[in-house]
């Protein structure tokens, strides 16, 4: 008997084998704000085994007990299942579980210690040896830690059937240009196969972009409609409303199409227009998101000039509150040409999307914080209803993916208003995603970190993916170095540049007020 | 605000509008028209017709309560029976009210339709018709059984509400309620009952979704590292729960019997009993006990009552031995926060997991969505009707 029977029938009937979870970079702020708070809200619902184990690594020294501490309070603070009063108990559980081991990162003795260290708490914790590194460090470091792993035999090579498992999560940003990430997966390849590499971009763990597929793929009536035929454009958003909150250092060299379009807006991209699936498996999925990215229309120097439109903020307000003008931010360059908003226009070159053009912005100091994708559709072949019969707002239906906040969809339809005329008045007919009670969503590091264990990579990036997108992006940023343009101004809490209220204009489209 | 004005805010709001029985339908578009002030106009969604079968004040309380509860998650039109045997004046009466959602932007949203049909001895034999015409097309219905399992008097009312439904939503829990505050008791002892029902509709159990967390917990003792080996070689198993969990635990037995693969069971002969098992004292109490094939052997099965008023869901606890090892205890943790239980496993250390108790609302949310569909249910529930005493 290998399968549990009591397992059958129940919704927790995926359950992870017991695993250590190594978390380099631990004393950082992405450890104690999100990942071992989805650990132990895992924990908290029974989807992870008694015997999960994380040990985190970095420099500090902090031992074991200072360790243990400070996820405590970081579990207190943000875990989506805080700890109440009465779960002493379960944290004192979940926390003889947790440990902590000094070292640094270029240091192969260090890494000699930890494999003495993870042999000793698997034996003490009846871990069968299964592991998942989790890189959670300045990207600067992967190279020297895969290496290290590598070379202190700490990684046993194979795919999800192999037993004891490793597998290593790399958080983002996976490279920062084509030439980087090519760099950047060589390494990783070096020590271990595609299969183990698990591509972190959170947005994928998001309730909503998953919805996004079971929308299109289990309910009949959409897909029809969703192609050339119907679809008139598309429009992706990606707002932020904050600004870059200090990290001027950081954002200088990255800019807003690295930082959100490259990765989580091209996620999107993919998931919408991509083709049915043979399987929802990983390769099968992850298949048919790459043909998408690679089936992007490269920009010669005419289009990239016409299509694509970069701003960055001037001083405005935002929810009522000043916010100061980007090149005021600290460590940022006085005449800075960072983009803190693009929008571009683009198309994808495949039978069902042929001739419809996508419409994608996104940017930080937005009137408020919006993911949402909407497909406009064509308008009805003739106006059997004249003039008078659109009064009020569009004749298009439009079909609005909310990703954040307000996860849902709409559906906007005309219909007749009553009385003797034929005024037709668009209607909205929502979906609201979040309801009231029940279960809340999982947070996206609880869904991720979950697959990983379960050796599940559908919703991690594969080496193709990225590489495929950066080809198209870096093309983008090659341009404007070239050009050396300065870029155009919006006051924060605005929606953009004038430029990028043309782009669309020039085409008898407008912007979607999200 | 006009008097019309009022009527609709009143509406909406959830309360209760007298309406002429022959006409419900039609007010009820009246006053949707009504609500939909200006150009905004109002959404309805609907996911279910429910039909809430009650008799009696405290019955009809619980079951107004739980619509107005899952309102938000599931938008439905509710037709609440109240159902009574006495005579009075009016032998049918109907009001309607709607609860809705604002939307963001100010829209009413979401609004789910709540229909209160009165009906007084002979009255009641003419509420099916009425349910038949107020059942909104396209979309399932489900019938809620409040109370106790239906006695020889409401078989025409069971029947008529088979009729309509797809799906039967009860409560096997114990505490037959409203007394025992469970909203959907359906007494121990009525798995037959129900077992002919399941063959005529689909029937979800709010007993048997409690029990779920319950089952996690059993499976993740035969989880790696130790295996389900084990499961081979049961030895053992036994539930020790309140006096309102005897269902709850006969159930959960059922659900291992089908698991499991083990035969038929049938009573422990008095010498069978080991004679140092003391009878439990107190109110309520009791002990019996079962024998069973499985593979290579037999099986020892045990459902004491204890006079215990802790306990989740009425489980006390509940122990699997295995023969040549090991043993999982699941035990309800005493004193310490509700909904803390401990889990003893040979070979691993202890461990505390939380395991609370999930709100009614909440249970039947899970009954009216895709967990209230479950094959192993009816499979668990043919076993535990061999229990039946
Ligand atoms: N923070 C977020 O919300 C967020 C969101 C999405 C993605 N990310 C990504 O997640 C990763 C980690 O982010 P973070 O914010 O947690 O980083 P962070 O706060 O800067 O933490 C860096 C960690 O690395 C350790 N470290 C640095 N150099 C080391 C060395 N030579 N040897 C050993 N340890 C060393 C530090 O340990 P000591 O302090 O002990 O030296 C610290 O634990 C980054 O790739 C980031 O892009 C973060």
């Amino acid at each position: 008997m290998s399968e549990n029977p009591l397992r059958v029938g129940l919704v927790e009937e995926r359950i992870p084998e017991p695993c250590t979870v190594v978390i380099f970079g631990a004393s950082g702020d992405l450890t104690k704000r999100k990942l071992v708070p989805a650990l132990y809200s895992l924990a908290r619902e029974r989807l992870v085994p008694p015997g999960l184990t994380v040990l985190g690594f970095a420099r500090r020294p902090i031992g074991d007990d200072g360790f243990r501490a400070a996820m405590r309070e970081g579990v207190e603070k943000f875990a989506r299942r805080r700890p109440v009063a009465g779960d002493e108990a379960l944290w004192a559980s979940f926390a003889q579980g947790i440990f902590y081991h000094q070292g640094t990162f270029d240091d192969p003795e260090s890494y000699r210690a930890l494999a003495a260290r993870l042999a000793e708490i698997d034996a003490a914790r009846g871990v069968p040896g299964n592991r998942v590194f989790y890189l959670s460090t300045p990207p600067g470091d992967f190279p020297v830690i895969l290496r290290n792993l590598g070379a202190a035999g700490l990684v046993v090579r194979g795919g999800a059937g192999t037993r004891p498992f490793t597998r290593i999560i790399v958080e983002k940003p996976f490279g920062t240009d084509l030439e980087s990430a090519r760099v950047l997966n060589r390494q990783v390849l070096e020590v271990a196969d595609e299969r183990q590499i698990y591509r972190i971009d959170h947005y994928l763990g998001k309730e909503t972009v998953q919805n996004l597929m079971a929308f299109r793929f289990a309910n009949a009536i959409f897909e029809p409609l969703w192609n050339n035929r119907f679809v008139d454009h598309v429009q992706i958003t990606g707002a932020e409303a904050i600004g870059i909150e200090g990290r001027g250092d950081y954002f200088e060299s990255a800019g807003i199409l690295r930082d959100m379009v490259q990765n989580h807006l091209m996620q999107i991209v993919s998931l919408t227009a991509m083709e049915t699936p043979v399987t929802m498996g990983a390769n099968d999925l992850r298949d048919e998101k790459v043909k998408v990215v690679k089936a992007l229309r490269v920009m010669d120097d005419a289009a990239l000039e016409r299509d694509v439109v970069r701003g960055q903020y001037t001083a405005g307000s935002v929810g009522g509150k000043a916010l100061g003008g980007y090149r005021n931010e600290p460590k940022v360059a006085p005449d800075s040409k960072t983009e803190t908003y693009v929008a571009l226009k683009f198309w994808i070159d495949s039978w069902r999307w042929a001739g419809v053009p996508f419409y994608l912005r996104s940017a930080k100091a937005m009137p408020k914080k919006v993911t949402e994708v909407a497909l406009v559709f064509k308008e009805a072949p003739l106006r059997l209803f004249g003039a008078a019969a659109a009064a009020v707002g569009s004749r298009a239906n439009v079909l609005a993916i909310r990703i954040q906040p307000d996860e849902g969809i709409s559906l906007n339809f005309g219909s007749k208003l009553p009385g003797p005329t034929t005024a037709i008045h668009p209607v909205n007919m929502e979906f609201r995603y979040g309801t009231s009670f029940g279960t809340e969503p999982p947070e996206a590091y609880e869904r991720l970190l979950l697959d990983c264990m379960l050796g599940d990579a559908s919703l991690f990036t594969r080496g193709d993916e990225v590489e495929a997108s950066w080809t198209w992006i870096s093309k983008i940023h090659q341009r404007w170095r070239a050009a050396g343009t300065d870029v155009a101004r919006y006051e924060a809490g605005t929606w953009g540049p004038a430029e990028a209220e043309a782009l669309l204009l020039r085409d008898g489209r407008s912007w979607r007020r999200p | 605000m006009s008097g019309a004005d009022a009527l609709v805010e009143h509406f909406t709001h959830g309360e209760a509008i007298g309406v002429d029985v022959a006409a419900i339908e039609r007010d009820l578009a009246a006053l949707w028209r009504e609500s939909a002030s200006g150009e905004r106009g109002v959404t309805r969604a609907c996911l279910w017709n429910l039909v809430l079968h009650a008799r009696g004040e405290a019955e009809l309380a619980v079951g107004k309560g739980l619509v107005d509860a899952i309102a938000a998650a599931v938008p439905a039109r509710s037709l609440v029976l109240d159902m009574r045997a006495e005579a009075a004046e009016r032998d049918l009466e109907a009001w309607i009210s709607a609860n809705c959602q604002v939307a963001p932007g100010g829209g009413k949203l979401l609004c789910s339709e709540e229909i209160t049909i009165a009906a007084r001895a002979g009255g009641r034999a003419r509420v099916p018709a009425l349910v038949r015409a107020l059942l909104v097309p396209d979309v399932p219905t489900a019938a809620l059984w409040l109370g106790p399992a239906p006695g020889v008097d409401d078989a025409r009312a069971l029947a008529a509400l088979t009729e309509v439904a797809q799906r039967l939503v009860i409560d096997s829990d114990d505490a037959a309620a409203p007394a025992g505050g469970r909203p959907l008791g359906w007494r121990a002892g009525s798995w037959r009952t129900l077992l002919g029902a399941a063959g005529l509709l689909q029937v979800t159990d709010l007993g048997w979704l409690r029990l779920s967390a319950f089952r996690v917990l059993l499976a993740s003792c035969f989880d790696p590292p130790v295996g389900p080996e084990g499961l081979l070689r049961v030895k053992r198993a036994a539930v020790v729960v309140s006096p309102r969990g005897v269902a709850t635990g006969e159930l959960l037995l059922g659900w291992l019997a089908t698991r499991l693969g083990w035969g038929e069971a049938r009573r422990a002969g008095p010498d069978e009993v080991a004679a140092s098992a003391e009878a439990p004292a107190g109110a309520g109490a009791g002990r019996r006990e079962w024998r069973a094939r499985r593979a290579a052997g037999e099986v020892e099965l045990g459902l004491e009552v204890r006079d215990v008023a802790a306990g989740r869901d009425g489980i006390w606890e509940i122990v699997i031995e295995c023969d040549q090892g090991p043993t999982c205890r699941v035990v309800d943790v005493e004193g310490e926060a509700a909904g803390t239980v401990r889990i003893e496993m040979d070979g691993l250390p202890t461990r505390v997991v939380m395991c609370e108790p999930r709100p009614d609302a909440e249970l039947l949310v899970a009954a009216l969505g895709a967990r209230g569909l479950d094959p192993l249910y009816v499979q668990a529930m043919a076993r535990a009707a061999e229990l039946e005493a």
